[in-house]
């Protein structure tokens, strides 16, 4: 009859422990001395494959990573004050736009029949608004051009931030 | 602050990472640390096994902690964290190799053709000193191996993590995981046994 020796797998699945309880395969071990050798050849393997050996980071590793987070954590947060920034002037300069673009004294009668402050505010808002356009001689358009690119900023930001995490950044 | 925390939650590996990571989220960054330096050798075994570049390594495992760091409000223990840290280090290591356009011979035809040009010299050292050395010569010769089999020994052997679990941290399929674990050992033994005589390991 011939010998049937142990396959590759089950002499690494006997080392990795899986196999220990197989009476059979515990038993050729004991008398086949070609798989008793693959055993030992395996060992070798097995055991250079365990050495904890190479692979040391730089002393002060953590701490490098420390710094880096922290360098992060800062630039990012000035990332965004500076959305915010963005976000309260462009729509700033959007409402202003709406208010001079829409019938001025529609929209005065709406704040003046929500209360007699609203429609003090809203015309001042509107006629200081107006005023300070004329004096500068800005046109509407760039008014508008720049209103809409502050707020598109502001948007991308607000993305950016909420799903890529506070350090997009990096 | 940190050390209270971990003296806090000595009972259980995972409730004290539960612990760790919530201490993070809540803005104690310093406690952050810790789990850098629990996983620091998790992730320098894969970066390292991974990338043959020396210059490289460093800077990956430090871009591999600061994944982990922003994206630590996305994990929710659907797995061990140790398993979802070797998983951005596997990723990093990826990313790398593709980037710098080395060959990562994803599909397993090519794996295949990928063994057959694995370097042989099949000359018997007559050496003495090199001989002696069988675990030195083994350890050359894993880094011969393609990438897949060396990150896959690598989790299975240094970091002892489960089949399961390095399936989960590459992607890989359960059944290739273990077809590359043993075939990745078995390549091993062929080399040692071409390359030396019986009687140099047979003590």
């Amino acid at each position: 009859m011939a010998v049937r020796h142990l396959t590759d797998e089950q002499i690494q699945r006997y080392l990795d422990g899986d196999m220990s309880r197989d009476s059979d395969v515990a038993y050729h071990l004991q008398h086949c001395l070609a798989c008793q050798q693959q055993l030992e050849l395996y060992r070798k393997v097995y055991e250079s494959l365990q050495q904890d050996v190479g692979f040391e980071l730089a002393p002060g590793f953590a701490e490098s990573v420390m710094t880096r987070l922290a360098a992060a954590s800062e630039k990012s947060s000035r990332t965004s004050l500076v959305g915010l920034i963005l976000l309260v002037f462009g729509t700033i300069a959007l409402a202003g736009l709406a208010l001079y673009f829409f019938e001025v004294k529609a929209l005065t009668e709406i704040l003046a029949s929500l209360s007699a402050f609203g429609a003090e505010f809203g015309s001042s808002f509107v006629e200081s608004l107006r005023s300070a356009t004329a004096s500068l001689g800005v046109s509407m358009d760039i008014m508008l051009s720049t209103g809409l690119i502050l707020l598109t900023f502001a948007v991308i930001d607000r993305i950016l931030v909420r799903y890529r995490g506070s350090h997009y950044c990096l | 602050m940190a050390v209270t925390v971990v003296f806090k939650c000595m009972e259980s590996d995972r409730s004290e990472s539960r612990l760790l990571v919530a201490e993070v989220l809540n803005g104690n960054s310093a406690v952050f640390k810790i789990l850098i330096e629990r996983y620091q050798k998790l992730v320098s075994h894969v970066v390292f096994r991974m990338v043959a570049n020396r210059s490289d390594r460093e800077d990956i495992c430090q871009e591999v902690f600061i994944k982990v760091y922003q994206n630590l409000a996305g994990f929710h223990f659907e797995s061990k964290l140790s398993t979802w840290v070797a998983q951005i280090a596997y990723n990093a290591c990826i990313n790398h190799l593709e980037k710098k356009r080395l060959p990562l011979l994803d599909d397993l035809h090519q794996e295949e053709n990928a063994l057959e040009k694995y370097p042989s010299d099949a000359a018997t050292p007559d050496n003495y000193a090199e001989r002696q050395d069988i675990t030195t010569r083994l350890r050359s010769e894993i880094d011969k191996l393609p990438v897949h089999f060396r990150a896959i020994v690598t989790m299975y052997h240094l970091d002892e993590m489960s089949y399961e679990e390095i399936a989960e941290a590459t992607g890989m399929p359960l059944g290739t995981v273990k077809s590359y674990l043993f075939r990745g050992r078995k390549l091993l033994k062929d080399r040692l046994s071409e390359k030396y005589r019986l009687e140099d390991i047979w003590q």
